[in-house]
């Protein structure tokens, strides 16, 4: 199994081709890489982001899907009909989410990966 | 049978000075002629015209504003003339048989205005079919499903489709929201086969999961004719003053960004901007949007209604945004072979451009600060039929 970690200078997740740094609310780097719940962050324009430990992922083909999470150490939690199917998969930890999704990224079978990224919604 | 129809709307572009509206100002109308090309509108096997309803029995109809114009309340408060979204004479399409989904905070099911609209609930954070309040917060659905569906039943108000079948999906507002459940939202949406959803909601940030979900509903819902969807464009921040729309989700080219109008019938100072914002709708400043609350005591005002002038009165992009999505279920039912596209075409067309003077259209009748202006049901629905 790839072991999935991130340096302190490393929390991002992608969205639309670019990364999105995140800036940890704790900097305890023993509690970010703790396999707890969740971990809260602060993104670029200082909103609160809260990192579960689960990620989506859209694949162009899931020929690889089986290889990928015995790599990641991921299982299947859901498949969602929408988006041409978007797969939510069950990491181990935050960190862990974080980093498969971030690795899964760049592979060319791979849409998009993002961590399950929670933040407040405005209602209007 | 179908054909391609370029057609040249007369606007009465408003300019207006002055303060206080209804007349009191000094006003002058000029006539401008913008062209606007509609896509083929498919008219083949229409439903028959429906008997024509009256919702003056609805005691609160009166102080409607935004949807209706009477004389004595448009006087009493300086309402300008033109403020409303024109909705009034023909009321024949009411939205019957149309599916409208409602993604927020809670509904209370037992309303009295609501009784008979609502088909089916979903909760995200549960996964059950329990979307009633579970906190003293959570008002803003009510809110926003009596805009669109309150029931022409003689009891409080009116929506703009009082005839929709509501779906209402619960999202947890008054915590964090993850990109996951919002994705099981549209995935609802879809799977429920739903022609309408209203989201007076946004994050200024759109996940590129959540895009790809948004995208897939608004292009392949409705057996292929692509789901109509409604998003607030948002209200500024802390200041109240209106920003760029950016990154949000109200700016994703296959979803309606909907912007705020007052009583005076111009953008109010709070509603966001930019090049992604596509339709204005009355979304109150001064006043108000009189709309459902939550029953008795638990909701913003006691009773069952929180009314235009009420200190907690319904004013926002999100009271804008149900506006328009009543406005597209009415259009599905005068014509259900619209598309997506169709409708999005027909309510820019159909537009008012109000407000030349502050707006400032483009010469495709375009305004960063407007829209393509403000909705105009009378003149949306003749484009169909």
């Amino acid at each position: 199994m790839v072991v999935a970690s991130l340096s302190a200078s490393e929390y991002y997740y992608m969205n639309n081709g670019k990364k999105v740094y995140l800036t940890p609310q704790s900097l305890d780097g023993v509690q970010t890489r703790s396999s707890g719940s969740e971990l809260r962050f602060k993104d670029e324009n200082g909103k609160e982001v809260v990192v579960n430990s689960r990620l989506l992922v859209k694949f162009n083909s899931t020929e690889n899907l089986e290889r990928y999470l015995s790599a990641y150490g991921l299982s299947v939690v859901k498949k969602f009909e929408i988006g041409g199917g978007i797969y939510l998969l069950q990491a181990s930890s935050p960190m862990s989410a974080m980093s498969a999704a971030n690795e899964l990224y760049k592979k060319p079978d791979v849409e998009f990966a993002q961590p399950d990224i929670a933040r407040k919604r405005v209602l209007r | 049978m179908k054909k391609r129809n370029t057609i040249f709307l007369a606007f009465m572009l408003l300019f207006f000075t002055g303060c206080g509206g209804g007349g009191s100002g000094t006003t002058a109308y000029v006539a401008s002629s913008i062209p606007c090309t509609l896509p083929d509108i498919d008219k083949n096997n229409l439903p028959p015209l429906p008997a024509a309803s009256d919702f003056s029995a609805n005691p609160l109809y009166r102080q409607q504003w935004a949807i209706h114009y009477d004389q004595n309340f448009y006087g009493q408060y300086r309402i300008f003339d033109d403020a409303s979204i024109h909705m009034d004479g023909d009321q024949r399409f009411i939205g019957r048989s149309v599916k409208v989904a409602v993604i927020d905070d809670a509904l209370d099911i037992y309303h009295e205005d609501l009784q008979g609209t609502i088909v089916q609930t979903y909760d995200v954070s549960t996964n059950s079919s329990d979307v009633l309040p579970s906190d003293g917060t959570q008002n803003h659905g009510m809110e926003v499903s009596g805009v669109i569906a309150a029931r022409d039943n003689s009891l409080g108000l009116v929506g703009v489709a009082p005839e929709v079948e509501l779906y209402f999906i619960k999202m947890p507002f008054s915590n964090t929201v993850s990109i996951s459940e919002i994705v099981e939202a549209f995935a609802k949406a879809k799977e429920w086969g739903v022609d309408v959803v209203n989201c007076s909601w946004g994050s200024g940030d759109v996940s590129e999961t959540v895009k790809a979900a948004i995208v897939d509903l608004a292009r392949n819902g409705r057996g292929g004719k692509g789901t109509v969807i409604v998003f607030a464009a948002g209200n500024g921040g802390d200041d109240a003053v209106g920003d760029p729309i950016g990154n949000d989700e109200s700016s994703i080219p296959e979803v309606i960004a909907v912007g705020a109008t007052n009583i005076y019938n111009q953008r109010t100072e709070y509603s966001n901007y930019g090049p992604e914002l596509d339709l204005m709708a009355p979304g109150g400043e001064r006043l108000g949007i009189t709309t459902t609350d939550r029953t008795g005591v638990e909701g913003d005002d006691p009773g069952n209604y929180v009314e235009y002038n009420s200190s907690s009165a319904f004013r926002g992009t999100s009271a804008a945004a149900p506006i328009v999505t009543g406005v597209a279920a009415r259009l599905l039912e005068a014509n259900p072979n619209l598309s997506r596209t169709d409708v999005m075409s027909v309510l820019k067309c159909s537009a008012d451009k109000i407000d030349a003077s502050g707006c400032g259209y483009d010469q495709n009748g375009f305004s960063q600060f407007c829209g393509y202006g403000k909705v105009n049901v009378n003149a949306a629905l003749s484009l169909v039929r």
